[in-house]
């Protein structure tokens, strides 16, 4: 094995995933090459399954990590759809997930503990959604304020490019004369201290804060005229956009300078000094940020309302640490209560759009949750640790379908079950391949588990693949020495089978960090010859569509 | 049907029961203390405490008494009051301290132990450089450059003790993120088509917060315990604003036939520090049970 | 239950349950049976059947919180359930040893192998530093560890699963004990390092006339090579048999079920798996009849109401718990009933009614 040769792709077919000459090094703690995947090829066509197996170690998971990216491989091609993974960039890559789904080997590992079964199903739909729409939490808060999200994203551009630098000056202005007017500040609160001791402090702290409140939710607004057109067009990366981040880059970069020598002429002293240093650090983060939204327009979104809070904690910061002793607890408190209100707006927008959307992903959710078999009633609302394995794995299975994916890579997924659950996954992963037209890669490393599942099955050693046939053939006539003795460690429900007789495969899988040279299998093969170490066995057809990478192949004659 | 469901209630009774049980008396005597203790701290002007810098002619270390229930100082200030009003620079030291520490030194842990690599190794030697300051030399001259006077002293404490925490915390956050980072659900947020930036977030951070939380309240305590260092060397917020440290300082010489005047800042600072340790504690055990089961 | 002269281990009625905040889980109930000198036991059930406790409970090495623990182990004649700790411990590992599914969560990572195999050895047979480091080397060299005075001084991590269990092994028989538990050794393996192990465990189990217990959930393991199988559900032994009788003349549908849920190498791939649906009951209050009659594809009305007791069939040595056993007249009319009724589809599994 050990085998090279692409003899085995089908150039005539057009495959859906095609894997050429797939290398994966990593880098050792030591600092040397740790050969995983070494010119690894091969074709899975639409609808078909194909079955990889291989000992523990040899790169089975390796070469599937490598098929979704993550991590990129070292070298080769990955071709999905007649589209080279490899090629893409990250945010392309990431757009062709969906289609690309993967289900693995612990099934309680692979949920988030945190998560309610719900979230978990959903959160494909979720990550896509929001998205899709901007901020589905800022959409449904303006679609509850006189649905001007709707107004201003139909015809409004115009506007949008005239109101986002004026938003930014008014808040830069807010901001200026909040941060540099420190005397205001202190009347304001006298005011707020002398009465405080007559009339009760409690009125006047809501009152005060409430009026805070306000002044934060005007700042909100304004922020989201900014926001909202981003979130509008997010789904066309127009012209729009782009001016609208560019504005807001060049009004932000103007507030900088403007802030800064306004800062250096009046002010004096460490504390003010940091204090500058601190808003610039601010402004500075919303114009990286304008930036980011002219290539994506939801994360800044997503963003402005963390910057947001992020400036206002910074002046508050400000404030509390310049004041003198008693009137800094006030401030503190006080600034406290407004932050407090803030969150708690943020946190209730939020909180809406996340139940809109659990709303919105209910019937998707149930659906694939029936689909896979569990239980629907009384299972949302629970976390993974709540389910046994097999329950487990078909949540993960509901999850990697909820997105209608083309292709599914499987790696292990039953080798952590018990027999009985796993022929029900097993069953389960059919029965979803023929109701979604999935085309499966399966892993595992029980040959007759493959063998179950498969239309093809490719046998791996040490990062290369021995032998790739359909499944009877492989079976029946084996041709690779180490075929061969895959099937024998297969243990049999069968007390006539004489387990004492047969070929056991000695020692372990040498170190692909020195893989032996000529056939990697040659240090184990029952069959070893001279040649195997000097000469790499290429790719040949023993059969039809049954190819072996082997010098000395069960049925040669020179075998014999 | 109907069996099941009633089943299924006691036995959620029951769990929260057991949480609460866990917890024990003990936890929520430390959380009283702290609430009560942070809730005449923030409103001291309006509750009725007396004028922390006031002196009372010839209460001088008196003990406790009826009208001044932790008795009074060397010039005959109210004790309580003094402590009540220390509380709020160390609290304010602590928490801002800690929160800012808590920031920087979570983001930074979460973004290198979650990618790695080149962005981890900048990332720790960023830390490690604010390791290599010895703090008692970078405070000091902090002051000598920037606060002689002593005007902004409160700003320089927490920017110091801030610095100080952010490694610890990183660290304690990157190994964290690591061990989670290992998980499939990780990858399997990744292949849904997740950015980083959200699974960071919303898959590992709330996996992380637990036992992030449970260190920060013990990294609050620890700057309780340094505040009070620095006061003892008269490094700390300048009189006659009180503070703990400085009051235990203050009370030295008087040790001998007033006792109490050292005993009582001392005691509150001890009360404090040993309820932040032991909700630190008590959380960190319950969320390692927790995560066992997960 | 008969017992059988040279018998080394006689389990008798074991119960344990768990005190749980939902109430009181059966774990193992009322288990007997008993192993004689140099014979080896399978014991097959999916995962919550209560094999692990099972085990667990005849060591000893349960905790000791929130534990009820009934009947009688006898071990050459001694009874185990009233031994003081400090007896129990002198009897691990000279006396009786116990493997685990995940050997690196059963070897320490931080002492050097070499010193884990010996500690048993210088604990228990008094052997000095240099001769349990001899005997150790000689331990690891049958277990099958190349270069093993290399290895003796390397830490777990530095070994794959693979020769990790067999260090694990290693330790076991260091004191030649004349149990050997292994519950689960191989799950955590690929086949075909299962195959070393089992081999190992076997070629181990032959030359030192030592009994063994074999804990799996895969009949498949079990079947060449153990003597007897004995086969568990919801903490009950529902059967019990030779190992080729068992194959032969299988009883009870749950034993039947496990083995057509094993993919076959034999049949054709996209062939339909019959597989068991549903779950193991709670065993908190686990239903009244028959333990397995949710799942059962020939389950009758009085399968519900009533529980079969454990009954000898023919064979003699062949127990099971089943009022319409496998093979029978009565149970093939059962299976054409349910078919009749949509209990059963036509492939032959049971369908699956959710609750
Ligand atoms: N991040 C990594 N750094 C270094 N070596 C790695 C890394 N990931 C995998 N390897 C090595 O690559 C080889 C192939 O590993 P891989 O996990 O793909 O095997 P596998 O066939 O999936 O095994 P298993 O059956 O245990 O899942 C192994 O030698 C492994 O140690
Ligand atoms: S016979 Fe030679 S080429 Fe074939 S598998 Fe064995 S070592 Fe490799
Ligand atoms: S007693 Fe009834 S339910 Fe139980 S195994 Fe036998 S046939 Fe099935
Ligand atoms: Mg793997």
């Amino acid at each position: 094995m050990a085998g090279s040769g692409n003899l085995h792709l089908r150039e005539q077919e057009k495959p859906l995933l095609r894997v050429e000459d797939l290398v994966v090094n990593f880098l050792s703690a030591g600092g040397e090459t740790v050969q995983a995947v070494s010119g690894f090829s091969i074709d899975v066509l639409e609808g078909e399954t194909l079955g990889l197996v291989g000992e523990s170690g040899c790169g089975k998971s390796t070469t599937a990590r490598a098929i979704i990216q993550s991590p990129k491989p070292t070298a080769g091609s990955i071709q999905l759809d007649g589209v080279e993974l490899t090629e893409l960039d990250d945010e392309e890559m990431r757009r062709t997930r969906p289609i690309l789904q993967m289900i693995f080997q612990d099934p309680i590992s692979s949920l988030n503990p945190r998560r309610t079964i719900r979230d978990v199903v959903a959160e494909p739909l979720y990550v896509w959604w929001e998205e899709e729409t901007g901020r589905l939490a800022i959409a449904s808060w303006f679609e509850k304020t006189g649905n001007l999200f709707q107004k201003i994203s139909s015809k409004f551009s115009r506007p949008a490019r005239i109101l986002a630098p004026l938003a930014w000056l008014s808040l830069i202005f807010w901001l200026v004369s909040e941060a540099s007017d420190e005397r205001s500040l202190e009347t304001w609160l006298s005011w707020l201290k002398t009465p405080a001791q007559f009339i009760g402090f409690p009125v006047l702290f809501i009152l005060a804060a409430m009026a805070a409140a306000l002044s934060v939710v005007g700042a909100v607004w304004l922020v989201l005229a900014v926001i909202l057109p981003f979130g509008v067009i997010s789904g066309k990366f127009g012209s729009v956009t782009n001016t609208v981040g560019l504005t807001g880059l060049f009004t932000s970069l103007f507030a900088v300078v403007f802030l800064f020598f306004r800062t250096w002429s009046s002010l004096g002293g460490v504390a003010h000094w940091l204090s500058s240093g601190i808003l610039l650090l601010a402004v500075g983060f919303l114009a990286v940020w304008s930036l980011l939204a002219c290539r994506e327009p939801s994360r800044a979104g997503s963003s402005a309302l963390a910057v947001l809070v992020f400036m206002l904690f910074a002046i508050q910061v400000f404030y509390i640490v310049g004041l003198d002793g008693n009137t800094k607890l006030a401030v503190f408190s006080l600034s406290a209560a407004v932050d407090g209100i803030l969150y708690w707006l943020i946190a209730r927008r939020y909180k809406l759009a996340r139940a809109q959307m659990r709303q919105r992903a209910e019937p998707e959710v149930k659906r694939v949750l029936e689909a896979v078999g569990m239980e629907v009633e009384g299972s949302l609302e629970r976390k993974p640790h709540e389910f046994s394995g097999g329950q487990a794995q078909r949540i993960s299975i509901a999850r990697a379908l909820i997105l209608n994916p083309k292709v599914v890579i499987c790696d292990e997924p039953v080798s952590a079950l018990d027999v009985s659950v796993q022929a029900q996954i097993l069953n389960l992963l059919e029965d979803m391949k023929a109701a979604y037209g999935l085309t499966l890669v399966f892993i595992a490393h029980d040959l007759a588990v493959v063998k179950n599942i498969s239309d093809r099955v490719a046998v791996m050693y040490l990062g290369k693949i021995c032998e790739v046939g359909p499944p009877e053939l492989l079976y029946s006539a084996p041709q690779h020495p180490y075929t061969r003795l895959l099937i024998d460690a297969i243990p049999r429900p069968d007390p006539e089978f004489d387990q004492r007789n047969a070929v056991r495969i000695e020692g372990e899988l040498p170190s692909p960090l020195a893989p032996p040279s000529g056939c990697r299998f040659r240090t184990r093969c029952p069959n070893v010859q001279a040649k195997c170490s000097t000469e790499e066995p290429q790719m040949k057809e023993v059969a039809s569509g049954h190819y072996v990478a082997c010098h000395y192949p069960a049925d040669s004659e020179l075998n014999q | 049907m109907i069996k099941l469901k009633l089943r299924k209630r006691t036995r959620e009774v029951d769990e929260t029961s057991r949480t609460n049980n866990s917890l024990g008396l003990m936890f929520w005597a430390a959380v009283s203390f702290l609430a009560v203790l942070t809730f005449c701290a923030i409103f001291a002007d309006i509750l009725p405490f007396k004028n922390p810098t006031q002196t009372f002619k010839g209460f001088n270390k008196n003990g406790p008494s009826g009208s001044f229930l932790l008795g009074n100082d060397g010039v005959g200030r109210d004790i309580l009051s003094r402590v009540v009003y220390g509380a709020q620079t160390s609290l304010v030291i602590a928490v801002v301290g800690t929160s800012i520490a808590l920031i920087i030194g979570g983001s930074i842990g979460l973004a290198a132990g979650y990618y790695r690599g080149k962005v981890d190794r900048l990332l720790t030697i960023m830390l490690n450089t604010t390791l290599i300051i010895p703090p008692l030399i970078l405070f000091i001259s902090l002051i000598l450059f920037l606060d002689p006077a002593a005007e902004r002293r409160m700003f320089i404490l927490i920017f110091t003790f801030a610095l100080l925490s952010i490694a610890p915390i990183g660290r304690v956050v990157r190994a964290n993120t690591m061990a989670w980072s290992e998980r499939e659900f990780v990858l399997a947020a990744q292949t849904i088509g997740a950015r980083n930036g959200r699974v960071m977030f919303r898959e590992i951070l709330p996996n992380v917060a637990p036992s992030l939380i449970s260190y920060s309240l013990i990294v609050m305590a620890t700057l309780i315990i340094v505040e009070g260092a620095v006061a003892f060397l008269g490094l700390s917020v300048p009189s006659p604003t009180p503070t703990w440290g400085d009051m235990i300082n203050k009370g030295r010489p008087h040790l001998d036939v007033a006792p109490h005047i050292t005993l009582m800042p001392a005691l509150s600072m001890f009360l404090t520090v040993l309820s932040l340790n032991f909700i630190g504690d008590k959380l960190q055990e319950k969320f390692e049970s927790k995560a066992a089961i997960l | 239950m008969k017992v059988a002269e040279d018998a080394l281990l006689e389990v008798d009625n074991l119960r344990t349950q768990f005190d749980t905040p939902g109430g009181l889980l059966t774990a193992v109930d009322g288990v007997s049976f008993s192993l004689s000198k140099g014979k080896s036991l399978g014991v097959v059930g999916e995962s919550g059947s209560g094999k692990s406790v099972m085990s667990r409970s005849i060591m000893r090495l349960l905790p000791k919180v929130n534990i009820q623990t009934e009947g009688t182990v006898r071990f050459k004649s001694r009874n185990l359930m009233e031994l003081a700790p400090r007896d129990l411990r002198k009897l691990w590992g000279p006396e009786m040893a116990m493997i685990f599914q995940d050997p690196l969560g059963s070897l320490n990572p931080v002492v050097k192998v070499g010193k884990q195999v010996a500690e048993g050895l210088r604990v228990h047979s008094g052997f000095s530093k240099k001769e349990a480091r001899s005997e150790a080397l000689k331990l690891l060299r049958e277990v099958g560890i190349s270069e093993p005075e290399r290895r003796l001084d390397e830490y777990p991590h530095q070994f794959s699963g693979g020769m990790r269990q067999r260090i694990v092994i290693a330790i076991a028989l260091a004191c030649q004990p004349d149990l050997l538990i292994a519950d689960e050794p191989t799950t955590a393996l690929d086949v075909t390092v299962q195959a070393q192990i089992l081999d190992l465990i076997e070629e181990q189990r032959n030359q030192r006339n030592m009994s063994l217990i074999l804990v799996t959930h895969d009949l498949g393991v079990v079947a060449g090579r153990t003597d007897e199988i004995m086969v568990m559900y919801a903490g009950r032994i529902v059967e019990r048999a030779p190992t080729k009788v068992l194959f032969a003349n299988m009883k009870m549908p749950y034993t039947e079920a496990l083995l057509e849920s094993i993919p076959k190498l034999e049949r054709p791939s996209h062939s339909h798996l019959l597989s068991i649906p549903g779950q193991p009951p709670n065993m908190i209050d686990a239903p009244r009849g028959c333990k397995f009659a949710p799942r059962c594809k020939y389950v009758q009305d009085r399968c519900v109401e009533e529980e079969p007791e454990l009954i000898s069939a023919a064979t003699p040595g062949h127990l099971y718990r089943c009022f319409f056993p496998v093979g029978s007249a009565e149970s093939a009319d059962a299976l054409a009933r349910n078919m009749a009724n949509g209990k059963v589809d036509e492939s032959g599994s049971r369908v699956h009614i959710r609750t």
